[in-house]
């Protein structure tokens, strides 16, 4: 017999939300890879080798008619990608090659967060304030109008990357002072200033949810409303908590507004991951993002066997995955990732990572920063680590997640000196 | 991780040949030590898991090129996919010999093709004139025969398998079609020796030709009435395992339609095979009648060989018997030993059907978690033992697994390719599907080591192995008969009688399925069985409806969420 012809699947490559390891593993069953990668990244040059051993590597120029040149002579079954910086190519080059994938526009409404704001605007569908910043010079007016506390950051955001909060006007003289610097370096961008949503108080958890979707030509199913822990400044994100810690009728109120707000953007393929505000008033989108969240297949075969990678792809040979909203009965999955100082430096060791594996309700403890490393410090996020676990209901999340906060040392070399911090006190460097 | 380094108290003895047997060179100590140096972690158990232990992706480049180094054909697929050293080595990919490497000599399929190249050369100068092949029986036709002879229950291992052909019956051309058949596979031929040789042996024949019976009925209830009878009269009397063939077939042929049955001893042909042999009858009938070549692809002459070379390999592993105690020593599900002292007759039915509604959401559920459906259809008869016993841990089932050997071509040979072993599922509490992948796993794990005679396992328990047995079969040869449109065919049946006290059966045929669940009621009431096959309805219903949430069957009366 003829073995049927395996699919081969494109997918635009970069740092994102699953590690070229994972895609391998997702993958595997499916079909063959072709990974797609921008020229200089420093990621790709690293997993480079990991990529060879689990496909094809292709180069992108970055040229549209060349990349789609390219894919059209690769001739895949699927084009796909978890990387928000490829969301865009990804779009475009399934067009291309005539296959399923973000129609050009919804990709621009996911990566361009002023679009965005207007589009769920003009749907009715969120009324936050904004104003985007083309120029440094717009920046007076901007402020102006959207006022204090407010949030800037650049309209195509990532991983927290130059968010800045302005409650006070020396806040404001400072993030102003940023931008002048980033022009003055040639590396501006535009941004959005917008009013700042505040949140309700919500310990031991943070203030914010996210919902993780599957978005098909035939509807939009909301797969998990995630909980979360607090951020540490600025804005970046620490955890991640299956389910949250809302109520029924709270999560359908979020679904409800997700759904509308996916519909606001024309998303109709592939995933999608939702940050919302839970305020006095009510949830209010903080941002669409046309991809998986970060972290979260990792989360999702650890909790409950299921690889979001194959997800992804089956979405991308245009089948409907039949995938219903996950139910943990009772019990609460999470993980916490220890993030970077914003002090550059670097990494020197790691101390009680077997301890923290022993301690009850932790299942995992991964490092992805290894001793030597070089931290570059700054607002993106950089996860030392991830402390994955489950406990029985709620209360013991943070609890459990202090614990083996507490059981890890990190050694840090910075322009002073080496520094040994606890886990508990690493937020405040 | 804890849970999975505990092994219950009564295994230590029993598995302790695992680590005793291993020595240096052995795949399992040469990966545990790689993935030790390279995770900077002392203790790791063959369950635990590189990325529970701090893996990524780059460290696996590592663990991979020093196992490579070592002699382990590890791949980053295996690694990043399967995870735990028992999963990796229990996988195909990483349990195949290196390329080049080739098998052991004397084993290979090259060596052990050449007729009577199985058998001792003493055996050679015994065998009778007219004999083209002898191979010694395999562990589960010894087993089989053995039991035939000792429960004296005709019934036992007698298959049927029958359909209606709505066309004219044209007995010149049937008999042509049987003959090609019967020299086209030798397991038409073939019967058995367990006293003229040093081994019990099979025996095939040059000339040996299934027995065709032809009666004509005048009307639809008289061809039924002479079916019936034919299949009572051949049901009430055991077929003899000496004398070639061990196949028989019977037509009832009416005005315009005739009926066909093939009636087989089950230890030479599984269900798959008589499924593939009543397409070929069908083929070689069309073509026959049509007078052109029915074009059937060539058979590889080598297929029962490798079986066989197979079952002796695994018979002589010590990881394979470490194994298959690991799985069945836990206390029994159903039954006390005193129950076993029977042999079962498990002529007791319990029948439902699969809508195509459900059988399309168990292959869309398989193909979203990327494992067979087999997979999924075992989670929900394991989740449903589980509560059916209210046991939540150590829940072992027998499943039969597919041991055709992987030679070119194996799909298409006729014999007694399966093999029937304990699958041990620590906990049935993870979501349904943590539980399918636990069931994926489990069957891929056992592969590397499924032509192991489960009769050693039961020597070495005292007992059998397991009390329920769990069979899924998806018999993809009848879809061939649509091609032919100068024989339709319809009114499958299909009869069987195994040996165990209480087996499942999952049969998917087209777009729908059926359940058909045989039992000894004097091993367990009917009521019982009812009461199981309310409970594996309501798991599949509750494992389609949310394939992501807790592994458990929806309560009686509720249609889930």
């Amino acid at each position: 017999m003829t073995p049927p012809q395996r699919p081969l699947f494109a997918v635009l490559y970069d740092a994102g939300a699953v590690p070229a390891g994972e895609v391998g593993a997702g993958l595997a069953d499916l079909g063959d890879i072709v990974f797609l990668v921008p020229d200089h990244s420093a990621h790709v040059t690293q997993l480079r080798p990991v990529m060879e051993l689990l496909g094809e590597v292709r180069t992108l120029t970055g040229r549209p008619e060349q990349d789609a040149d390219l894919v059209r002579a690769l001739a895949p079954d699927a084009v796909l990608t978890f990387c928000e910086d490829m969301i865009r190519p990804a779009a475009a080059l399934a067009a291309a090659a005539g296959l399923p994938g973000l129609s050009p526009e919804t990709a621009r409404l996911y990566t361009d967060k002023g679009a965005q704001r207007r589009a769920l605007r003009a749907a009715g569908v969120d009324g936050t304030a904004f104003r985007v910043v083309e120029s440094p010079e717009d920046w007076d007016e901007a402020l102006r109008l959207i006022g204090l506390p407010s949030l800037a950051k650049p309209v195509t955001a990532s991983r927290s990357r130059e968010a800045h909060a302005l409650r006070t006007p020396e806040d404001a003289r400072l993030v102003r002072a940023r931008l002048d610097a980033l022009a003055a370096e040639g590396t501006w961008e535009p941004f959005i200033l917008e009013e700042f949503l505040e949140g309700r108080a919500s310990e031991p958890f943070g203030d914010y949810v996210s919902v993780e979707s599957v978005c098909t030509p035939s509807g939009i199913t909301h797969l998990v409303l995630t909980g979360k822990s607090p951020v540490v400044p600025p804005f970046r994100g620490t955890g991640r908590i299956w389910p949250s810690h809302l109520p029924c009728a709270e999560e359908a109120e979020i679904f409800d507004l997700v759904t509308r707000a996916l519909e606001a953007v024309g998303a109709d393929h592939g995933f999608a991951h939702t940050e919302l505000k839970l305020t006095p008033d009510g949830p209010r989108i903080i941002e669409l993002n046309g991809r998986l969240s970060g972290h979260v297949n990792m989360m999702s075969r650890e909790s409950c066997g299921l690889d979001l990678v194959r997800v992804g792809a089956l979405l991308a040979l245009g089948e409907e995955p039949y995938l219903p909203t996950f139910d943990f009965g009772g019990k609460v999955h999470f993980q916490y990732n220890n993030l970077a100082p914003l002090r550059p430096g670097g990494l020197v060791a790691v101390h009680g990572a077997e301890a923290v594996r022993e301690l009850p309700g932790i299942t995992a403890y991964r490092n992805f920063v290894r001793p030597g490393d070089d931290l570059p410090g700054g607002t993106s996020t950089l996860t030392l680590d991830t402390i994955s676990g489950v406990c029985e209901g709620h209360e013991g999340v943070m609890r459990t997640i202090d614990a083996a906060r507490a059981a890890l040392t990190f050694e840090f070399r910075f322009d002073d000196g080496v520094h040994a911090l606890n886990g508990l006190e690493l937020p405040l460097h | 991780m804890a849970e999975s380094r505990n092994e219950s108290g009564g295994t230590e003895p029993l598995v302790a040949g695992e680590s005793a047997a291993a020595g240096a060179g052995d795949p399992a100590e040469i990966l545990l030590g790689v993935l030790r140096e390279h995770l900077s972690v002392q203790e790791i158990g063959m369950d635990d898991r590189f990325y529970a232990l701090g893996g990524d992706s780059l460290i696996a480049l590592r663990v991979l090129n020093d196992a490579r180094e070592q002699g382990v054909p590890l791949t980053l697929r295996d690694l990043m996919v399967h995870q735990s050293v028992r999963a990796i080595l229990g996988s195909r990919s990483a349990a195949a010999p290196p390329p080049g490497g080739g098998s052991p000599a004397g084993h290979g399929p090259a060596g052990s093709a050449a007729p009577f190249s199985l058998l001792d050369p003493e055996d050679r100068a015994r065998i009778p004139e007219g004999v083209q092949d002898a191979l010694p029986a395999s562990a589960l036709q010894t087993g089989m025969l053995y039991l035939c002879e000792t429960s004296q229950d005709p019934l036992l291992y007698h298959s049927m398998d029958g359909w209606e052909v709505a066309a004219r019956f044209d007995e010149s051309s049937f008999r042509t079609a049987l003959d090609a058949l019967a020299r086209r596979h030798p397991a038409l031929r073939t019967a058995f020796d367990f006293g003229g040789l040093s081994v019990p042996a099979q025996l095939v024949w040059a000339d040996a030709r299934p027995a065709l019976t032809v009666e004509r009925a005048a009307d639809a209830d008289e061809g039924d009435a002479l079916l019936r009878a034919w299949c009572d009269q051949q049901l009430a009397a055991p077929i003899d395992w000496r004398v070639p063939s061990l196949v028989r077939c019977h037509v009832v042929a009416l005005p315009d339609s005739f009926h066909t049955v093939l009636a087989v001893h089950h230890a030479v042909l599984d269900g798959w095979s008589l499924s593939r042999l009543a397409v070929e009858l069908m083929t070689l009938y069309a073509a026959a009648h049509d007078g052109v070549d029915a074009e059937l692809p060539a058979l590889s002459p080598d297929v029962q060989h490798d079986f066989l070379a197979a079952e002796r390999r695994a018979a002589d592993s010590p990881a394979a018997a470490a194994h298959w105690l690991r799985q069945a020593d836990a206390p029994a599900l159903l039954f006390d030993a005193a129950k076993h002292r029977k042999t079962p007759d498990a002529g007791g039915r319990v029948e439902f059907a699969l809508d195509a509604t459900l059988v399309r959401a168990l292959s869309g559920v398989a193909r979203m978690l990327g494992v067979p459906v087999k997979a999924v259809a075992l989670a929900a008869h394991v989740r449903a033992l589980g509560t059916w016993t209210r046991r939540d841990h150590d829940i072992v089932t027998g499943l039969v697994f597919n041991t055709r050997p992987e030679s070119a071509g194996s799909d298409l040979a006729a014999g007694l390719f399966l093999n029937t072993l304990p699958v041990r599922f620590a906990t049935v509490d993870a979501t349904w599907a943590g539980l399918v992948r636990a069931a994926a796993d489990a069957e891929s794990e056992g592969a590397a080591h499924q032509a192991y005679p489960q009769a050693q396992i039961v020597e070495r328990l005292g007992r059998p192995p397991f009390d329920v047995t769990f069979n899924f079969m998806h018999f993809h040869a009848y879809r061939e008969l649509d091609r032919l449109t100068s024989v339709p065919t319809r009114g499958w049946w299909r009869r069987g009688k195994p040996s165990f006290p209480f087996h499942v059966n999952v049969e998917i045929s087209g777009a729908e399925g059926q359940v058909r669940i045989g039992f000894d009621p004097a091993f367990v009431a009917r009521t019982s069985v009812e009461a199981y096959a309310s409970t594996l309805r309501r798991a599949l219903a509750a494992l389609v409806a949310n394939p992501v949430s807790p592994a458990a069957p929806s309560a009686p009366g509720n249609k889930g969420k």
